[in-house]
């Protein structure tokens, strides 16, 4: 059961707009229905002549009638793209943000040299610099896709526009040469970088939508061997001994019921007190789980009580939350990905367990698609990590809400956003 | 298809098996989503019940330097 396969943040506006949309198909016949009673009314002429100015062919014959009516069907399907645009404008504020932030460093060093050397006000490097300054603070608001960020002139590099150290000797003569050389040589480092960082996959919080999460799995560069494209990977339990026991002990009856077969014929030796805190973590899930949360933190955190109950922080082991699920060891810095809750071992900071929470379902994305871009980060900067397979389990919970992707209610259709793309019509 | 409403909890895994840069992670889903609601039969109860009993198997039992080396 792919569950996130269809959640996506517009379902929910999709169908919130269909119900209380009055140019719904039901609001449509209410209209039909209402017309030829104002129509009949002495007493309504003047509004029936008003509402003939405005629709004057609801009373007409059929066929204008039914000409109306397609109208009305053509604005009802013009609507949906307009959700579709909703859609759409919480992932592009997500990359917006992503973008800005990749941007910070390259906007420091741009203001650091323009205030550092104002003596060269007249140079044509120094005004290339402002302008350039001023158009990379633009462009997180000019970019729609991931991949055209790259791309963007804005971000070539900075030799093109003759900076100083392309000068000749001559035209040198200046102590502070060498200085701004050096810092020329910053910040086409600091250029590369974030070049380098736009051919990374999006975040995981952009990742975990429908759309990037497709667009990286058909890049063999980006994908995660996840079954989706590509040749099915191997099973996780014949990589690593906890993937196996955790489908052993998951798939068994782990405490039978006293005098039955199972019970008689059972050899294995069960920690009755610890089986007596999963079983209170597990109703106090289902106690606490099905509420309404206002605040995804609030959900975060009784979530994070439950699972307390079965593993404790200790000397060992410690619970993180919003933090990356980083080792002590990595070369080139931390993680720059947060995970909501990392449960890892205090000393080396193995992670053990990412859990990632959405408040409602289809709301933020697929948790599991996020915890895939975060396993993916996680591994690829604790390159040691992954000597032992880099083992982690990924606990993904997402909220209440309905899951759609294609239904009725009574007789307005409740679509994903794809509907139109898979059947052709709506 | 219309899913059964509630709460759902999913456990996954992640592996890399490959020690350079090259392949990919495998991350996958062990079993279904666990409906964290409670039914009339008890058997959302159970399920979670076993599912969160796998994962401290998982996780207890195995000792830190299978994690480690």
């Amino acid at each position: 059961m792919e569950l996130g396969s269809s959640q996506h943040a517009g379902d929910r506006v999709t169908a919130a707009s269909e119900m209380g949309n009055p140019t719904s198909s039901s609001a449509v016949q209410k209209g039909k229905k209402t017309a030829p009673s104002k129509k009949a009314s002495a007493t309504s002429k003047k509004a029936s002549a008003a509402s003939k100015r405005s629709a004057p062919t609801m009373d007409s014959t059929l066929s204008v009638k039914r000409k109306d009516q397609l109208d009305k069907n053509d604005q009802h399907t013009r609507k949906k793209p307009k959700t579709l645009d909703e859609h759409t404008e919480e992932e592009l504020l997500l990359l917006r943000n992503e973008i800005s932030q990749i941007l910070e460093p390259l906007q420091v060093q741009l203001h650091a040299i323009i205030n550092a050397f104002p003596q060269y006000k007249k140079e044509p490097w120094y005004t290339a610099l402002e302008t350039r300054r001023e158009l990379v603070q633009v462009l997180p608001s000019q970019v729609r896709r991931w991949e055209e960020f790259a791309l963007r002139p804005e971000l070539s590099s900075f030799k093109r526009a003759g900076l100083p150290f392309t000068l000749a000797e001559e035209d040198r003569g200046d102590s502070d040469y060498k200085l701004i050389e050096a810092k020329f040589i910053d910040l086409e480092r600091c250029l590369r970088d974030t070049v380098g960082e736009t051919k990374e996959p999006p975040a995981p919080s952009t990742y975990c939508f429908g759309r990037p999460y497709r667009r990286c799995q058909f890049n063999p560069q980006m994908a995660v061997r996840d079954g989706r494209t590509g040749a099915a990977p191997v099973a996780l339990e014949l990589l690593h001994f906890s993937f196996r026991t955790f489908t052993y002990w998951s798939f068994i009856n782990p405490y039978p019921l006293p005098g039955s077969p199972a019970y008689l014929s059972e050899t294995r030796e069960i920690d009755k007190k610890a089986f007596i805190r999963v079983y209170q973590a597990a109703n106090q899930l289902l106690f606490s789980m099905p509420q309404l949360y206002t605040a995804h933190d609030d959900r975060l955190g009784d979530f994070k009580k439950a699972l307390l109950l079965i593993f404790p922080e200790n000397e060992d082991y410690q619970w993180r939350t919003n933090m990356s699920a980083d080792q002590n060891f990595s070369e080139s810095g931390a993680v720059r990905y947060k995970v909501d809750l990392v449960y890892r071992h205090r000393h080396t900071r193995v992670p053990l367990i990412f859990v990632e929470v959405k408040l409602e379902l289809g709301e933020g994305g697929n948790p599991f698609w996020q915890n895939h871009r975060l396993y993916q980060s996680y591994i690829k900067k604790n390159l040691h990590s992954r000597h032992n397979g880099a083992p982690v389990f990924l606990v993904q919970l997402c909220g209440m809400t309905f899951q759609c992707c294609d239904f009725y209610i009574s007789n307005a259709f409740i679509s994903r956003n794809t509907s139109r793309d898979r059947w052709g019509v709506l | 298809m219309l899913l059964s409403q509630g709460t759902h909890l999913g456990i996954g895994g992640g592996f890399c098996d490959a020690v350079d840069n090259n392949k990919p992670p495998i991350v996958l889903q062990l079993g279904g989503y666990v409906n964290l609601q409670y039914d009339y039969v008890g058997r959302n109860l159970r399920e979670a019940v076993n599912t969160l009993w796998g994962l401290y198997e998982a996780v207890n039992r195995i000792p830190l330097y299978v994690f480690l080396t």
